[in-house]
């Protein structure tokens, strides 16, 4: 006759063995089921970190055909479509982009504008600014006022120019095919206008003259490998022309 | 007399000129300007209003075609730009200046312009014309600006001419301020024997939004007393 202890034990006794496999895997499969939620989780973070530090910024506005050229494809510009590192932005003739870069500046490419996203330089490189590459056209700038950590400026590069800016409006063209006003034989030069702001103006295949610093209301060249022109006022170009004498 | 007064100054101002080589090469991309512009003058003995447009077309770096068409409203009196024999009347008088010329652009901001044509309307005769312009400091917070502007007219024997020097004193992203000096100087017409004269301030301003030039002149001179000249230029530019 079975007792009640006699029928714990017998119960006991099933649930061991109903369990025996279970409780003797249990520790080895929290084990690996944790190890590998952490290294998903782990995997998940870099990746979204990587791709938050890859976008620098996006368009905001788009009128007639530009294009952003990304890994070797190239996609058609519109507006929220993000701005990564490296892309390479380029205006058809008669189109307008504007695009946003973080909160640094807001560039405006006017019409067959190409520029290269290249961000802040590696461990390796030298210099310290945020750095944008203008292959040619023009292109405005904005750079907010104190929205930069302490070293890092914002610098367009043209092929004959570096210009600097650390909260400020300007303007920068790169010409090519064109006599220069300031020096008729060379026919590549940029323009830089200021609007606001000082903006550091420097030619770097001639790095031995010291850099020109533009004020607003005032405008500089630089022709071919010439250093930069001392400061004019925005409309002394226009003004020398013979009908307005 | 005055474009030799600018010769010396023709010879240092603007920039540096390129080599010679390319002296006779035509330019690339070529240029076209219209120039629009309109201006008022008001005297003790002389009231009259001008307007006109002027066409240039570039050939080499240095040299221009230049095509000029102007009309004049003279309400009262005579003054240093005045062909006309007769003592003025009543009523308004109208005549107009079409020519044609050459400008000259030895450096950067300079020019020499020659026109010849003829006076047509109230008065019918040829007239010579000429304009010199330099900037001075180009490349500087202040540049300097001095013009000369001189005319004969055959018909009535009156040779004038207008001189100004204006230094650009403020710049900004919207506009550019000029402040200077200016007169004219003139002789001859029906009073062969007197020579006239006026001088006087004159402010300017440069809104580049509107590519638009404003000067006002005010200044005083022995037969026209207090004068006033209001002036505005327009212009407009195409690459070919």
């Amino acid at each position: 006759m079975l007792n009640r202890s006699t029928i714990a034990d017998l119960t006991r006794e099933n649930c061991e063995r109903s369990t025996a496999p279970f409780a003797r895997d249990k520790p080895h499969k929290i084990i690996i089921l944790s190890l590998v939620t952490t290294l998903t989780c782990l995997v998940l973070s870099t990746a979204s970190t990587a791709l938050a530090q890859d976008v620098v910024g996006s368009i905001i506005e788009v009128n007639g055909t530009a294009e952003v050229e990304r890994g070797g494809q190239s996609l058609n510009a519109v507006p929220a479509m993000a701005i990564k590192l490296h892309d390479k932005l380029h205006t058809m003739s008669g189109a307008h982009l504007t695009i946003a870069i973080s909160n640094r500046a807001q560039l405006t490419l006017t019409g067959s504008t190409t520029i290269l996203i290249n961000g802040l330089p590696m461990a390796n490189e030298k210099g310290s600014n945020f750095r944008v590459d203008l292959s040619g056209g023009d292109i405005r700038c904005t750079v907010a006022v104190g929205s930069l950590t302490a070293s890092p400026g914002f610098e367009i590069r043209a092929p004959n120019a570096i210009a600097i800016a650390h909260g400020t409006e300007f303007e920068i063209a790169y010409i090519e095919g064109k006599s220069c006003p300031d020096s008729p034989p060379c026919h590549r030069y940029t323009d830089v206008s200021v609007y606001k702001g000082i903006v550091e103006v420097s030619n770097p295949t001639d790095p031995e003259t010291p850099a020109v610093q533009v004020g607003q209301g005032y405008q500089t060249a630089v022709p071919c490998e010439l250093p930069p022109t001392s400061p004019a006022p925005l409309v002394i170009y226009e003004l020398g022309t013979p009908g307005y004498q | 007399m005055g474009a030799l007064l600018m010769l010396p100054v023709l010879s240092t101002a603007g920039t540096a000129a390129s080599s010679d080589s390319d002296l006779f090469d035509l330019v690339s991309p070529g240029h076209l300007s219209l120039t629009l512009f309109a201006s008022g003058y008001a005297s003790h003995a002389y009231q009259k209003t001008d307007e006109g447009f002027e066409l240039e077309q570039s050939v080499t770096r240095y040299v221009g075609l230049i095509g000029r068409f102007s009309a004049y409203q003279v309400y009262y009196g005579d003054g240093f730009d005045t062909p006309f024999i007769a003592s003025p009347g009543a009523g308004v008088r109208n005549y107009g200046v079409l020519s044609g010329g050459i400008n000259l652009i030895p450096s950067l901001g300079t020019s020499l312009v020659v026109f010849g044509g003829e006076s047509l309307g109230s008065s019918w005769g040829p007239v010579v014309d000429g304009r010199c312009s330099t900037w001075i400091l180009f490349h500087s917070l202040h540049p300097i600006s001095l013009s000369f502007d001189g005319a004969h007219y055959y018909h009535n024997g009156l040779s004038g001419g207008r001189m100004d020097l204006q230094a650009v004193t403020f710049s900004t992203e919207q506009l550019a301020l000029l402040v200077g000096v200016g007169g004219a100087i003139w002789g001859g017409g029906p009073e062969t024997s007197n020579l006239h004269g006026q001088a006087g301030p004159d402010i300017g301003t440069f809104i580049r939004r509107l590519h638009l030039r404003v000067d006002l002149q005010v200044g005083y001179g022995g037969d026209q007393h207090t004068y006033g000249l209001l002036s505005m230029t327009r212009n407009f530019g195409w690459d070919e």
